[in-house]
This record gives C-alpha cells, sequence and structure tokens, in this order.
C-alpha cells in the first residue's frame, strides 16, 4: 500500500492528531485511507474504522468521498497549525462548509476569509503559500481551469464552460481516450491535457498504474 | 419524459436516451454554455423539463438555489464517479444505468412523486441516494432559503 504523504507541507504527522469531533465530520472512509491517515499520524490510534462507519454513506460505507475529506482534514489541520482551539473546530468546519468550501481545502483560504473575517491572519497564510501548494496550482493552470462560485458547485472547471476537471480526469486513462473527450464534451485536446495534468497536480493519487500527466 | 443533461454529461448520451425513447437534451446545444447553476435551473423548471442529469451534487456552492429548484419541481439526478471509476463511466454504462432503472425513474417523474435528489451510483450500477420534498422543505428552512 502506497503511503504518498505528498508535498512537505502536507505532512500531518507537524500538526498533530485531530480531534474525535473532526473525525466525526467525515462522511464516508476506505479502510486503506484510514491506514494512511493514520500512518500520518492524523487520526488517534484508538480510533476503528467501525468506530467511524456510523458517518458513512449508508447505503454504501466504503464510498470515500475524498476530495471533501480531504479537504475538510486538512483545513482542521491547517486551522490548528494557524492557532484555532480545538474545541471550535466543529463549529468552525461546518462555518467552512457553509461557506462554499467543498473541493479543495488549499483554494479555500479565498472563502475562509469570509468564514472568518475577524480571525486568522490569511492574507498572510495566503501569501507564504501562493508559489508553493494547491493554492499557486490554480493559477498555474488558470489560461484553461477556473473556479467560479456559481458555476458547477464551485467546483475548478473548463474556463468558460461547465465542464468540471473532475469529469475530465475520471473520462482520461490514456491520450487513446482524447478523442472521445472532445466529442463528448466539445473540449480541445490542449484542454483536456491541462484538464488532466491539473487534476494530477493537486491530488494525491495513490494508485501506481495511473499514467503520468499528458 | 423530459431530460436536460448538463455540460458535464457526455453530450454522447443524448442520442443514446433518444434512441430509447427518453427526451434528452444537452445544455450545450441550448446555448447554455457555461451558465450559472441557478440558471439551469430556472431554464429547466421554466421549459418543463423534468429533470437534469449532472455530476454535481450541489451541496455547498449553489446549494440553495439547487434546493429552491427541487421545491418548485425539478428532479436532479446526480451521477456520481471518482477517479476510480475511470472504466465504469464509459457511456454505455451510463446510458445502461439510466435504462436499466427506468421504472425508478419513471417513478420519479410522476407528478405527485415526492423524490427530488437521485445518485445514480456508477460503481454500483444502481440509484443509491434519494431526497425527498419533505427533506428539501427543511433543508431549505434550515438555511434560511
Amino acid at each position: 500500500m502506497s503511503c504518498d504523504p505528498g508535498e512537505p507541507e502536507y505532512r500531518m504527522h507537524e500538526h498533530g492528531a485531530l480531534p474525535p469531533e473532526l473525525v466525526a465530520g467525515i462522511s464516508g472512509i476506505e479502510p486503506e485511507q484510514l491506514e494512511c491517515w493514520r500512518a500520518e499520524g492524523l487520526l488517534p490510534a484508538s480510533l476503528s474504522k467501525a468506530d467511524l462507519e456510523p458517518f458513512c454513506d449508508e447505503d454504501d460505507p466504503d464510498w470515500f468521498y475524498t476530495l471533501d475529506d480531504h479537504a475538510r482534514v486538512l483545513a482542521a489541520a491547517k486551522l490548528l497549525q494557524l492557532g484555532l482551539p480545538a474545541a471550535e473546530l466543529p463549529a468552525a468546519l461546518a462555518r467552512l462548509d457553509d461557506a462554499c468550501v467543498r473541493w479543495a481545502v488549499d483554494l479555500i483560504p479565498l472563502l475562509i476569509k469570509d468564514a472568518f473575517p475577524e480571525g486568522l491572519d490569511f492574507d498572510r497564510f495566503i501569501a507564504e503559500r501562493w508559489h508553493e501548494d494547491k493554492l499557486g496550482r490554480l493559477y498555474e493552470y488558470a489560461d484553461v481551469v477556473e473556479l467560479k462560485p456559481n458555476v458547477m458547485g464551485s467546483m475548478p472547471v473548463i474556463r468558460g464552460r461547465r465542464v468540471d476537471t473532475n469529469t475530465v480526469i475520471c473520462s482520461y486513462r490514456d491520450e487513446s481516450d482524447i478523442e472521445g473527450i472532445m466529442a463528448g464534451y466539445r473540449l480541445t485536446p490542449y484542454q483536456i491535457r491541462r484538464a488532466v495534468a491539473f487534476e494530477r497536480a493537486v491530488r494525491d493519487f495513490e494508485t501506481a498504474d495511473a499514467p503520468a500527466a499528458g | 419524459m423530459l431530460l436536460l443533461l448538463d455540460e458535464n454529461i457526455d453530450s454522447a448520451l443524448e442520442p443514446l436516451l433518444t434512441a430509447e425513447g427518453l427526451t434528452a437534451l444537452h445544455v450545450e446545444s441550448l446555448g447554455l454554455k457555461s451558465a450559472p447553476d441557478p440558471a439551469i435551473f430556472r431554464f429547466a423548471l421554466a421549459n418543463g423539463y423534468d429533470g437534469l442529469v449532472t455530476k454535481d451534487a450541489y451541496d455547498q456552492g449553489t446549494r440553495v438555489p439547487a434546493l429552491q429548484a427541487m421545491r418548485d419541481g425539478l428532479r436532479i439526478f446526480q451521477v456520481k464517479i471518482t477517479p476510480k471509476d475511470q472504466v465504469k463511466e464509459s457511456l454505455s454504462s451510463m446510458a445502461d444505468l439510466i435504462l436499466d432503472h427506468a421504472a425508478e425513474f419513471e417513478a420519479a417523474f410522476a407528478s405527485r412523486s415526492p423524490l427530488r435528489h437521485l445518485i445514480l451510483n456508477m460503481r454500483q450500477h444502481r440509484i443509491t441516494k434519494t431526497k425527498t420534498l419533505p427533506e428539501v422543505l427543511a433543508e431549505l428552512e434550515r438555511l434560511g432559503g
């Protein structure tokens, strides 16, 4: 099993284990992901999958809401790092959810600012991370990818379209799929390749069989 | 049954469903390319569409407009996929899923049906979750919509 800790800024063990209140907000977990998080020191060792199952999708307990959960966990870790008292985490996460925060926590600082107007120094937070994390990645791919609050529920989409980049990467296995994606979604090969590269840049793909970005 | 296919649904699904007796039109061919979510909802409701097929849950960013549209009668069919489902996200499997559950769709479209939100689970090839009108109303009230 691969437990890629990702880039240095995402090493959760630096931020300490998450309190149970946060874990209670996780809606669905795959066993291997749980092990990864535990190996990273992200989850208290005392919690088992059975403890977390009440928060999973009851129809599909192994369904893993990768982006939502990862975003929530990472958001919590960062808020703790920024000095938010642990006891305030559940309420803070609820406020983030209501503030249209669902997809990638590293795009979230733009929205966190609204959720915590008098709180933490998010300008500094953004400035420090601008060139080194996922927030910066959005700008790196901004020729093709954009994030609009009222389009596709604020998921990243192809610029000027309602085609989210998740859809593109879910349809893409290798270069041979490009023609079908072009026809199905009216995209250019460049848009497709950039969307795939963007998704891969901001996600942690643990699957070893995922081909390199085209 | 008149379905609106969102821009993140493969447009080749349109003729596949039409061939099976459903009426499905794609957002892009209707001049709604890049339209904001609320505009899509308004268009669907104003033009007599029974349902919107999309990949977005509208559960955060445009949750209130989506709930309002569902309150006003729009059914949202959310196709749920993850990168792990790549193989199953083929066009034919999506069409098969919709056609294999024609009876559930018919039931959802019945004018008195309280169903408003259905999830098409590509991984399990079934409809896994629904939101009913009372749940929509309760959530709207909670959100002050």
